[in-house]
C-alpha cells in the first residue's frame, strides 16, 4: 500500500462517523478518487455494499479487463449514436454503468457525453481542485479600510485612493468595476456613454444614498384611512390629475430602465442612482392609482401623450436627462404644488409632500449633470438648447390639443363647478403656472442655461416671470 | 398645514396690465425690450385671465354612485395594489399601444408609444402584486442596516478571497439591473404591475452592486481581478421576455441565491452574515417571480415548452462547469474564492473544494426543484451534463 495511501485525518473522520469501512477507503484512494470525493459519497450516504461492487469493477476495467455492457445499454447506445468506445472510456473514467444508463436515458448527444468524461478524466488526473490563485496577485490598490460616517458606510466614501480616480473616458466595454484588474476574456456588453460628461453629476452617490434613505412605502405611509372623499366633482378632478401622474410616472420609468444598458461601469454612481429614480417613479405610480381608486373612482382619461413622447424618443443620456429632470420635474412639480394646496386631508398632502421630495432630488441630478456637461462641453450649448425648444414645444402642443388635466387643475383649483369657482381656478392656474416656469428657468440658469429665459417656447411666456420675480422666488413654492 | 394658501405673492399679471396701459413710456418700453416680449403676448397676457370656455367631459357622472359605493380600507399589509385591482377587470389581450394607465378612458387620438406585448401571458406571473408590495417594504440600506463594525481584520489570503468574491459580486449584480430595465417599455401598461416588479428588482440590484463593492473596501482590501463574464452576457442579448425571466431569474439568481443562503461558511462577521441574509432575501423575490413566470407559460401556451429547453439549454451550458478549466465559466476566479473562504484559507483548500462541490448540488438540486415547481419536471433528465453530473451525486 505505501505512503500515497495514508487517510487524511478528515476523510478517516467521516468515514467512522458514518461506520463506512476504511478499506473500502483505501481501495477508493488507490484507484486515484480524491479525499474530497470519497468523503462526499460517504456523506451522501454511500452503501459499502454498492461502493465495493463500483470499485471491484473499476479494478477489473482498469487492469485491462473488457468492460461488460449491458444489452439495454448496447441498445440505447445504438439508438444514440454513441461508439462503444466512448461506453468503455466513462467506465475507465469512473462512472458507473447505471450512471451510463442514465446519461442515455436522458437524451445526452455523444459530444456532450464526451465532455463529462473529459471532466472526469481531468478531475482524477488532477487529484483534487485545480486552482491558480493568480488572482491574488492582481495590481491593484490593497488596504482599503473606509470607514462609516454619521450616515453610515456610504457608496461616496469608497472613493478614495485609485477607486475615486473617475476617468473622463471610461476605456472598458465590460462589466469591469472601477478599481478592479482588467481581465482580457472578458466580453463586450454593448454600452455606449463611455464619456463622463455624457452622464455624470457629482453628487450622483450622495442622492443615491439619500434616496435609499427617504424611501417611503405606498401601502402603508400614507394614512389612506384618513383620507375621506372630496365634495363631487373634486373627487374626480384630483383622480384626473392622478391619472395623468400614473401616466408621466410610467413612460419616464421606461425612460430610465432603457438607458440604464446603456452605460457603462466606470460611472457606477449614476447607475445606481438612477435605479433609485425608477423605483422613485414605481412608487409615484403606485400611490396614485391607490388614491385614484380608494373612494371609488379610478383612473380619468388618459392624456394623448404627446409631450412624453420626445422624452422616449431622446437619442442622446443629457437629452433625456434634461427633458426628465429639469422640464418634466420641474411640471410635475407643479401639479404637486397644486394637490398639495388643494388637499383636504392630511393623506392627501402627505402624497403630493412625499412626491414633491423625491422630484427635487431628481431635478437636482438633472440640474448638476447639465452643468457638468455645459462646462466640459460648450459647444453642445445650442444643441441643448434645441432639446428645450422641443419639449417646451410638444408641451404646448399637447397642452393645447388637450385640455383635461388642465381643467381638473381648474375644478380642484377652484373648488366646483360654479362659474365664479371656475374663474378663480383658472386665475390660480395660471398664478401657479407662473411660479412653474420660473421654477423651470431657475433650475435652467442653475445649470449654466440663463439664455433660455430669452429663448423660451412662445406659448409658455404667457407665464414668464419678471424678472426681477424670477430671482426674487428661486426655489418656486414656498 | 394642508389647507394653508401658500403665499403666492403680488400677481406680476397685474403689474403687466399696468405696463400695458403705460406701453409708450420710455422707461416701459425697455422693460419690455430686456423681456423679450411683443406686444402681442403682452395682449394676451392681459387678456388670458378670462376664462376660456370649459369642456369638462372628463367629468363622468356615473362615477357620483360609485364614489357612495365604494371605499377602500387598507388592511394589516396597509392599502395593497391587490386591493386595488380587486375593483379592475384585468384583461387577457390589449390592443392598445399608447401609454395609457390601465383603467383609464381612452383618448382617441392618443400617440403610440412603443410595441408592447399584447398578451398578458407573455410577461405575467399571478404573484406579482404580493411581490411588488413586498420588495417595498423590505428595502434596506447597505450604508446604515449592515453592522459594518463588526468587520475584523482577517488573515491575508482570507480577505484577497472576500475581495475577490466581492468585487465578482459587484461586478455581475447589475446585469440584472440592466436586464430588467430594457424590458421595461415592452410590457404593457395594461399590465403595469410588472413593470412596477422589476423596478424594484433594478433597486435591488443596485443595491447588491453596492454593498459588495463597500464590503471590499471597508476591511483593509480592495478590488481584485475581473471575471470573464462571458456567460452572463447571455442575458442582456435575450430576444423575449420568457426567454429573459427564464435565463435571469430561474437559472442564474436561483444560483446565487443558493450561495447566499449557504453564505453562513463564508463570513467572517456579523456584517457579512447580513448581508448574505438581505441579499438572499432580495433574490428569492427574484426567483419567485420567475418560477410563478414560468409556470404561466406552460399552463397558457403550453406548445412553448421545447422553445423553455432552448433557453435553458443555452444558460445551462455557458454557466456551468467549463470544459477547459474545470470550473465555472463565469467564474473561475469566484470559484477559487469561495474555496479558500469555505476552507479557511489557501491551506485548506481541498476543504474548501468539497464545500464548492456541496454548494454546487445544493444549486443544482434546488433548481431542478424550482423547474419542477413550474412546471417542468422533465428538465431533470435533459439537464446539461456538468450539471446534471450533480444531480447524480
Amino acid at each position: 500500500m505505501g505512503e500515497e495511501l495514508r487517510i487524511p485525518e478528515d476523510l478517516a473522520r467521516v468515514a467512522q462517523e458514518r461506520g463506512f469501512p476504511l478499506d473500502l477507503v483505501r481501495r477508493a484512494l488507490a484507484l486515484g478518487f480524491s479525499p474530497s470525493l470519497v468523503a462526499a459519497q460517504i456523506r451522501a450516504g454511500a452503501q459499502p455494499e454498492q461502493v465495493a461492487a463500483y470499485l471491484e469493477e473499476q479494478e477489473r476495467v482498469r487492469a485491462g479487463g473488457e468492460v461488460h455492457i449491458p444489452p439495454e445499454v448496447q441498445q440505447l447506445a445504438r439508438q444514440r449514436r454513441w461508439p462503444r468506445e466512448l461506453i468503455e472510456r466513462a467506465v475507465r473514467a469512473g462512472i458507473s454503468m447505471d450512471q451510463v444508463k442514465g446519461f442515455l436515458e436522458s437524451g445526452l448527444r455523444a459530444d456532450q457525453m464526451e465532455r463529462v468524461v473529459i471532466l472526469r478524466e481531468r478531475a482524477r488526473e488532477r487529484g483534487g481542485p485545480p486552482v491558480t490563485l493568480e488572482w491574488m496577485n492582481v495590481k491593484t490598490e490593497w488596504g482599503i479600510r473606509v470607514k462609516p460616517g454619521k450616515k453610515g458606510l456610504t457608496l461616496g466614501s469608497l472613493n478614495v485612493g485609485s477607486y475615486g480616480d473617475i476617468p473622463d473616458y471610461w476605456p472598458r466595454q465590460t462589466e469591469m468595476p472601477r478599481g478592479a484588474a482588467p481581465n482580457p476574456l472578458s466580453p463586450s456588453m454593448g454600452y455606449s456613454i463611455y464619456e463622463k460628461a455624457e452622464l455624470w453629476a457629482d453628487h450622483a452617490a450622495d442622492l443615491y444614498e439619500e434616496a435609499i434613505q427617504r424611501q417611503w412605502k405606498p401601502a402603508t405611509h400614507i394614512p389612506w384611512d384618513d383620507i375621506p372623499p372630496l365634495p363631487e366633482p373634486l373627487e374626480q378632478a384630483l383622480c384626473q390629475l392622478c391619472t395623468y401622474m400614473c401616466q408621466n410616472a410610467m413612460v419616464i420609468s421606461d425612460t430610465i430602465g432603457k438607458w440604464l444598458k446603456e452605460m457603462s461601469y466606470g460611472y457606477h454612481e449614476v447607475k445606481v442612482y438612477m435605479a433609485t429614480a425608477g423605483f422613485d417613479y414605481a412608487r409615484h405610480l403606485d400611490v396614485f392609482r391607490k388614491r385614484a381608486y380608494l373612494n371609488g373612482v379610478g383612473m380619468g382619461r388618459q392624456s394623448p401623450g404627446y409631450y412624453l413622447r420626445p422624452i422616449k424618443d431622446a437619442r442622446r443620456w443629457t437629452e433625456a436627462s434634461t427633458m426628465m429632470f429639469i422640464f418634466n420635474t420641474s411640471f410635475l412639480m407643479h401639479l404637486c404644488q397644486v394637490g398639495y394646496y388643494t388637499a383636504r386631508s392630511e393623506g392627501d398632502a402627505l402624497i403630493f409632500s412625499l412626491t414633491m421630495q423625491d422630484l427635487a432630488r431628481q431635478t437636482a441630478y438633472g440640474v448638476e449633470h447639465l452643468r457638468y456637461f455645459l462646462l466640459r462641453k460648450p459647444e453642445c450649448r445650442l444643441e441643448v438648447d434645441g432639446y428645450l425648444q422641443k419639449i417646451e414645444a410638444f408641451f404646448a402642443y399637447e397642452d393645447d390639443k388637450d385640455s383635461t388635466l388642465q381643467e381638473a387643475l381648474v375644478v380642484l383649483l377652484g373648488g366646483g363647478l360654479g362659474q365664479e369657482e371656475l374663474k378663480r381656478g383658472w386665475q390660480l392656474l395660471h398664478r401657479f403656472r407662473r411660479r412653474w416656469i420660473a421654477d423651470y428657468l431657475w433650475r435652467l440658469e442653475a445649470a449654466g442655461m440663463p439664455e433660455r429665459r430669452q429663448h423660451l417656447f412662445f406659448y409658455l411666456r404667457q407665464w414668464l416671470p419678471q424678472p426681477h420675480e424670477a430671482t426674487a422666488t428661486p426655489g418656486g413654492m414656498s | 398645514m394642508c389647507n394653508a394658501v401658500p403665499h403666492l405673492g403680488w400677481s406680476p399679471l397685474d403689474k403687466v396690465a399696468s405696463m400695458y396701459k403705460m406701453k409708450e413710456k420710455p422707461q416701459v418700453k425697455r422693460l419690455l425690450r430686456r423681456t423679450s416680449m411683443d406686444k402681442d403676448i403682452l395682449y394676451k397676457l392681459t387678456h388670458d385671465e378670462d376664462l376660456p370656455p370649459l369642456r369638462l367631459d372628463w367629468l363622468r357622472p356615473e362615477d357620483r354612485a360609485r364614489i357612495e359605493a365604494t371605499r377602500l380600507r387598507p388592511t394589516r399589509k396597509g392599502l395593497t395594489i391587490e386591493q386595488v385591482e380587486a375593483l379592475t377587470e384585468t384583461v387577457d389581450v390589449s390592443d392598445d399601444y399608447s401609454a395609457r394607465p390601465k383603467g383609464a378612458e381612452r383618448h382617441p387620438a392618443a400617440a403610440r408609444h412603443s410595441w408592447y406585448y399584447p398578451v398578458r401571458h407573455e410577461t405575467w406571473a399571478d404573484n406579482v402584486r404580493l411581490l411588488y408590495e413586498e420588495a417595498v417594504q423590505r428595502q434596506w440600506s447597505s450604508a446604515t442596516d449592515i453592522p459594518w463594525h463588526t468587520l475584523r481584520p482577517l488573515p491575508d489570503d482570507i480577505e484577497r478571497a472576500w475581495c475577490q468574491f466581492a468585487t465578482f459580486l459587484t461586478e455581475v449584480e447589475f446585469i440584472a439591473g440592466d436586464a430588467p430595465g430594457q424590458w421595461l417599455e415592452r410590457i404593457n401598461p395594461e399590465w403595469y404591475e410588472v413593470k412596477l416588479f422589476l423596478l424594484t428588482q433594478i433597486m435591488d440590484e443596485a443595491r447588491h452592486l453596492d454593498v459588495f463593492r463597500k464590503r471590499a473596501l471597508a476591511n483593509g482590501g480592495g478590488l481584485l481581478q475581473e471575471s470573464t463574464g462571458a456567460g452572463l452576457r447571455i442575458i442582456l442579448e435575450c430576444q423575449d421576455f420568457s426567454e429573459f425571466s427564464a435565463i435571469m431569474h430561474v437559472f442564474a439568481e436561483a444560483l446565487v441565491q443558493t450561495l447566499f443562503r449557504s453564505g453562513e461558511a463564508l463570513a467572517y462577521s456579523e456584517a457579512e452574515k447580513t448581508i448574505f441574509r438581505l441579499c438572499a432575501q432580495d433574490e428569492s423575490r427574484h426567483i419567485a417571480f420567475g418560477v410563478m413566470h414560468l409556470k404561466h407559460i406552460l399552463e397558457t401556451q403550453p406548445w412553448r415548452r421545447e422553445e423553455i429547453h432552448y433557453y435553458l439549454d443555452k444558460i445551462e451550458g455557458p454557466l456551468s462547469l467549463d470544459i477547459q478549466s474545470g470550473h465555472s465559466a463565469a467564474s473561475p476566479v469566484f470559484d477559487e474564492a469561495i474555496m479558500v473562504l469555505a476552507g479557511g484559507g489557501r491551506k485548506n483548500i481541498d476543504k474548501g473544494f468539497d464545500w464548492l462541490m456541496q454548494l454546487r448540488r445544493r444549486q443544482v438540486h434546488e433548481y431542478v426543484h424550482r423547474l419542477e415547481v413550474a412546471g417542468l419536471p422533465e428538465r431533470r433528465y435533459r439537464l446539461s451534463p456538468a450539471l446534471r453530473a450533480f444531480l447524480e451525486t
